[in-house]
């Protein structure tokens, strides 16, 4: 335990953080700060403490484990935008800034459970697993259905976010997202796409109040890959399956709209890469 | 968003009693602190208003705008953050470096520094710390960057007076004279 | 390019050099004292608390709470204000502290001074106010027939007035409605100062601030201490743009500081800043035009309407502003004019750089390009066709008797590559893709420079020479603009100072009015330059009696005294150990009101003219804004650096409103206050600047300089919407453009109606006649003229 204070711990170890966690259900875990500290002004004006994990090293790092790429959770997402998948170094490399994304980590991310935060999609897209764990042992959940509401997950009391684990597909990966400026910028809606042996998974973001995909929108997403549907027929079944925000920034009617254009593009980009049209 | 409420934690001074705070220990540009600051207070707070080192700016306090930009070593690596985002106790025994950590110890410019008074790059200059910072960083690890690479890596920073053309300049020119200085 | 040329040596480190700025290696080493950094021994913090209502009776307040906690020094409501409780720039319509009614969401109520800012905060928490919510009035449109939700009613100015015949008709008009939303000046250091008892029982400040002068006196009215005994000296300022003309945090410091008896600093958070200065006036403008074939424009007929918000600050000139400039640079001989600026509970607006002007040029260049596209035209030549010239008069009544080169401006674009290779991509770092296509636009405005209608327009320099050494003080706001390099550049130029200190301005010298309307080169640099010259004057008089020369034959040329035109001595040693002094002021000549018959309402204007690239994924709504090319005339370039630099940064302001900047206020609250959701370019918006300059010397002026701040801003505007239209196709009469309207296809086009030319009447009277009747409490919007959708 590198500091503990009555209201600040900041462990070196897992095993440090689990305890703690267990000890002060009612402290706020922040690892890079970069969500935490402005929530503080915004949206969490009650907390009580910090369990920080920014100096646990065993949470910082990528390694491969079977077929699958394994994040640990304290990993800042700078060092995902060298990520061998192409779609978390697409959403790496725009997640904010420069200078935010040196401390922002995947974890962060995550248990943010904000539909419109940029690692997500792709983690849906591409089937990811987490690894939470308490003192009492570790879990592997589908992070599918890990977000049940907009700042609200499956997380449950005592646990941390350790790990997020993606298979390390051969294919294609991507992710765009729009907003109201051309840097720095919430997605306004985003989309990522995971393409492997001619079939397409395509995922949101803030095209509903948590990251979304649809079985519908795979089957029209790889039936457009394979030259057997249109560009609307993927547009529409994207218009039927998401339920986008209206607010300040865009209207629904944009979202849905732009969610489909995006759908469109990432496809058209996957059957180029497997040189299947141009 | 509350409209009118002043949202902040209970930040500079004071420290809520014993149970709030936390003690540490920081270098900053180089030279040791023992620091105690509240538990939720971020290293900019802690900069400013407990060290007094003011190079570092407040510009948004939320990650924004990077006039806060610093180069910090929190045990993993040195690389440039925004201070307002750390909270500060979190970067106990680590290292701090501001803008005064820039130039010579006698007020001699660095490279870059000189670069932005030739290019007009400086006009209220509420930014200059953080884009100082962030340019240095970025010429270290990238000595000939394009202007892609140059606005790929300064969009943490904002500024409202110049509309960055005399900034990218001076980035060009001082990459230009290390290249000249190298060769 | 045209006009007579003034002197085109540019000696080192005099006028027209790229002279360093004096405090840039102060700033870039990060050791430039910013009023954020100030602190004082004994400091206590202050706090302000402020209103979550936009409408309500404040039915009490109970301060014993707050006043009780440990730590805290003083509370104060406006019955603690000792002297005059109301202030304003032009009306004194607002309260320090609210009395008895709150009328904007983050209006002031209380004020706390404690030992940090953390029991200041939770002071500020314990003070318990007890509010009746009222509704608020938030509809603009509706204030002209509302209750009124102040004693001074809710209209702040209304404009009227038309010139020869309105209703002449050439062989088309063009009509639709243009809304410009609530930009915000978001200067990147919010606001901050640090105010402390004087002995002598006053008080004296150091902040950020455009206008240490009106700030002066705004503190004397509520402290009811004499000018004398308040002193403002400047702080360093973190940019403004307008947002610190109007008083903030000024006088809450003062009143805290005297009350404890000790240092009180202020310093506002981000989300802070937004509620507590103004914004630029949010906007609706109806507008048509009429031309012949040939796109001579027959005549003109406008009608604004601003939210002025809460209080007043400068709505009454804001709105003659934009209702008088909605003429444009061109030749309108016949026209109606009218505008209001009105009170709502929504957030008070003010200055912002342009003042009124952006919002006029966003619609009158929409016009233009519509008579263009109506008529078969080429967008540039329709601009030279109607392009002003010195001599003709102006809608407003005033003739263009200084150099006026519209066309010149405009010309000076042709000569200007379109950009090559690759442009960055719409939508940025986000990598959308998609196909892309090409938009470039025009447009050509016209600013007002300097204080209007009758506002003295003024400053005062007073000067020293000591072994070559000038001190210059002013109570010019240094505010990023560079004025601090000016005023060096001008004494070593007329004065031959080796070295010059500028010192910090404050109000031991006269007033040199406000930072803004593209007025201190002219007023506190002419007061610099007239103080160097009497300073100059007294050196070579001593210097004529030294050497036994007539002092008439004496001149000072590149830091030479010369006689006869032959170097005599260096100034630095002409008199050793002797100083020279002169205190000399500066005032333009009188303007007078709209319809006077006595003279000009302004006292001199800038022509800008721009030409935008963009690339647009028309599919996806996405800009990115390729290059924009400037021509403007300047007078003559003072500092070539500095100017670029002023241009570049006036365009992506302009192109901030255009296409991303919007404070959106709903029910009366800002919802979005902080630098995440308030979007202002980045590095990677920005597009590539390309400036050049009409220099036709301004007559009176010394150098022949004219303002430039405000000009690029205020054509950055129409010019970037006008290449997004062309890239579309699209009529996008509202800024900002949204994504969703270029994707969703949103926005009313205008309204071409063919109709039978009608000449004008030549017994109507030239030169502007102002509504002798103006209505205090009209119509809406939607009288003749006005297109039903104005509403929406």
């Amino acid at each position: 335990m590198l500091l503990e204070a009555p209201r600040f711990a900041l462990p070196e170890t897992l095993g440090e953080a689990l305890a703690m966690r267990a000890e002060r259900p009612e402290a706020v875990v922040v690892a890079g700060g970069t969500e935490v500290m402005p929530d503080l002004l915004w949206r969490n004006r009650t907390a009580a403490g910090f369990l920080s994990l920014r100096r646990v090293a065993a949470l910082r790092g990528t390694t491969t484990d079977g077929g699958d790429l394994v994040i640990g959770a304290g990993t800042p997402v700078a060092a995902l935008t060298t990520a061998p998948d192409g779609g978390l170094r697409a959403a790496a490399s725009s997640l904010g800034t420069p200078l935010v994304r040196t401390e922002a980590t995947i974890g962060g991310n995550v248990v943010s459970a904000l539909p419109y935060r940029n690692l997500l999609p792709t983690l849906l897209a591409s089937g990811a697993t987490l690894e939470l764990t308490s003192s009492t042992g570790t879990r592997v959940v589908p992070f599918a259905g890990f977000v049940t509401a907009p700042a609200r997950s499956g997380l449950r009391e005592g646990e941390l976010l350790t790990a997020v684990r993606l298979p390390v597909h051969v294919g294609f990966a991507d992710y765009a997202k729009v907003g109201r400026r051309n840097a720095q910028f919430v997605a306004t809606a985003s989309a990522a796409i995971v393409s492997r042996d001619g079939v397409a998974r395509l995922a949101f973001g803030n095209a509903g109040p948590t990251p979304l995909r649809s079985d519908a929108v795979d089957a029209a997403a790889t039936a457009l890959l394979d030259g057997r549907a249109r560009p609307e027929d993927l547009r529409a079944a994207v218009a039927a399956a998401v339920d986008p925000p209206e607010d300040a920034v865009a209207s629904a009617a944009y979202r849905r709209h732009a969610l489909g254009v995006l759908a469109v593009r990432l496809v058209t980009r996957a059957a180029v890469d497997a040189g299947l049209g141009s | 968003m509350s409209a009118v409420e002043d949202p902040r934690p209970e930040v500079a001074g004071g420290t809520d009693g014993p149970d709030g705070s936390v003690t540490f220990g920081l270098t900053v540009d180089g030279t040791a602190h023992q620091v105690t600051a509240r538990w939720n207070e971020s290293l900019l707070t802690v900069l400013r208003d407990r060290l007094g080192v003011r190079g570092p700016k407040t510009g948004c306090a939320h990650g924004r705008c990077g006039a806060c930009a610093v180069r910090a070593d929190l045990g993993d690596g040195a690389h440039v953050l925004c201070a307002c985002l750390v909270p500060a106790a979190t970067a106990a025994g680590g290292t701090v470096e501001t803008i005064a950590s820039i130039g010579g110890p006698d007020g001699e410019l660095s490279d870059v520094q000189e670069a932005f008074l030739a290019e007009g790059a400086v006009q209220c200059g509420i930014c200059t710390a953080g884009f100082v910072t962030a340019a240095t960083e970025l010429l270290e690890t990238n000595p000939d960057p394009t202007r892609p690479e140059i606005e790929s890596a300064l969009y943490g920073n904002l500024c409202r007076c110049t509309g960055y053309g005399r900034i990218v300049a001076a980035v060009e020119t001082a990459a230009r004279a290390r290249r000249g200085a190298t060769r | 390019m045209t006009g007579a040329k003034v002197a085109t040596f540019a000696p080192d480190g005099g006028i027209g050099a790229s002279v360093r700025r004096p405090d840039g290696p102060a700033k870039v080493r990060g050791e430039f004292t910013y009023a954020g950094d100030l602190t004082a021994e004994g400091m206590l913090v202050g706090v302000t608390l402020r209103s979550p209502h936009p409408h309500a009776r404040i039915v009490s307040i109970d301060t014993t709470a707050a006043r009780a906690m440990a730590g805290v020094h003083a509370v104060l409501t406006c019955h603690d204000v000792p002297g005059d409780v109301h202030f304003g720039l032009i009306l004194r319509d607002e309260p320090v502290l609210a009395d008895g009614v709150v009328r904007y969401a983050g209006e002031p109520v209380a004020v706390v001074a404690a030992v940090d800012a953390a029991t200041a905060r939770r002071a500020a928490r314990a003070v318990e106010v007890t509010y009746e919510a009222l509704p608020a009035l938030t509809d603009p449109q509706l204030s002209l027939t509302a209750a009124s939700v102040h004693p001074d009613g809710n209209v702040y100015r209304h404009v009227s007035y038309s010139c020869g015949d309105p209703d002449a008709r050439g062989v088309v008009t063009v009509e639709n409605t243009y809304r410009i939303g609530m930009q915000d000046p978001a200067f990147l250091a919010p606001e901050a100062g640090l105010a402390r008892p004087t002995p002598d029982g006053g008080v004296a400040i150091e902040v950020a601030t455009q206008w240490l002068h009106s700030d002066q006196k705004q503190i004397g009215w509520a402290t009811g201490l004499p000018p004398e005994k308040v002193h403002v000296r400047l702080a360093g300022v973190g940019g403004a743009f307008g947002g610190r003309e109007d008083v903030t945090l000024q006088t809450h410091a003062c009143l805290l500081a005297l009350a404890t008896g000790r240092p009180v600093k202020i310093e506002y958070t981000r989300e802070e800043s937004f509620l507590a200065h103004r914004q630029r006036h949010p906007g609706t403008i109806w507008l048509r035009h009429s031309a012949d074939a040939d796109g001579r424009i027959v005549s003109v007929e406008g009608r604004v309407l601003l939210d002025g918000g809460a209080y007043a600050s400068t709505s009454p000139v804001v709105i003659t502003n934009t209702v008088t400039l909605l003429q444009g640079p061109y030749r309108v001989d016949n026209g109606r004019f009218e505008g209001w600026s009105v009170r709502t509970n929504n957030p008070s607006c003010g200055a912002m750089r342009g003042f009124g002007v952006p919002q006029a040029a966003f619609a009158h260049e929409a016009q233009l390009d519509a008579l263009a596209a109506a008529l078969d035209l080429d967008p540039v030549e329709v601009r030279l066709t109607n392009a002003l010239q010195r001599g003709d008069v102006a809608t407003f009544g005033q003739r263009f008797d200084a150099p006026t080169p519209v066309r010149e401006v405009i010309e000076g674009l042709r000569a200007i590559p379109l950009p090559s290779g690759p442009a960055k991509p719409p939508g940025g770092v986000g990598r959308a893709g998609g196909a892309v296509r090409r938009g470039i636009g025009y447009a050509v405005t016209m600013k007002n420079l300097a204080f209007s209608e009758g506002h003295v327009d003024e400053s005062t320099a007073e000067v020293s020479l000591l072994d070559g050494h000038a001190t210059v003080h002013t109570a010019c706001a240094e505010v990023g603009q560079g004025f601090v390099t000016v005023a060096e550049q001008v004494a070593r130029t007329v004065l031959g100072a080796s070295t010059v200190e500028v010192v910090q301005p404050d109000t031991l010298v006269a007033s040199a009015g406000s930072t803004s309307a593209s007025r201190q080169t002219m007023a506190s640099g002419t007061a610099v330059h007239r103080a160097c010259l009497a300073v100059r004057d007294r050196l070579l008089a001593r210097v004529a009696r030294a050497h036994g020369l007539d002092a008439a034959t004496l001149t000072v040329a590149d830091g030479v005294v010369c006689a006869a035109g032959r170097p005599l001595t260096p100034v630095a040693g002409a008199a050793p150990g002797q100083t020279f002094r002169a205190t000399e002021h500066f005032q333009h000549p009188a303007t007078h009101p709209l319809g006077s018959s006595e003279g000009g309402m302004y006292v001199a204007f800038g022509f800008s003219a721009q030409r935008a690239v963009v690339d647009v994924d028309v599919e996806l709504g996405l800009v990115s804004v390729v290059q924009v090319a400037s021509c403007q005339d300047v007078g003559t370039v003072v500092n070539p650096t500095q100017l670029l630099g002023q241009i570049e940064g006036g365009i992506v302001q302009g192109m901030g409103l255009a296409l991303m900047e919007e404070v959106v206020v709903a029910d009366g609250l800002i919802t979005n206050p902080d630098l995440q959701d308030y979007l202002i370019p980045t590095i990677v918006d920005a597009p590539e600047v390309v400036s050049t300059y009409v220099t036709d010397p301004v007559p009176g002026m010394p150098h022949g300089w004219k303002g430039v701040g405000e000009p690029p801003l205020c054509t950055a505007v129409p010019v970037v919407a006008a290449a997004v239209r062309a890239a579309t196709g699209l009529p996008l009469p509202a800024v900002p453009i949204k994504p969703e309207h270029i994707a969703l296809g949103i926005g009313a086009a205008p309204t071409v109606t063919w109709t039978t030319p009608r000449p004008a009447d030549p017994d109507r009277p030239r030169g502007a006649v102002v509504d002798e009747e103006p209505h205090d409490a009209p119509g809406t919007m939607a009288e003749e003229g006005a297109p039903p959708g104005l509403h929406s």
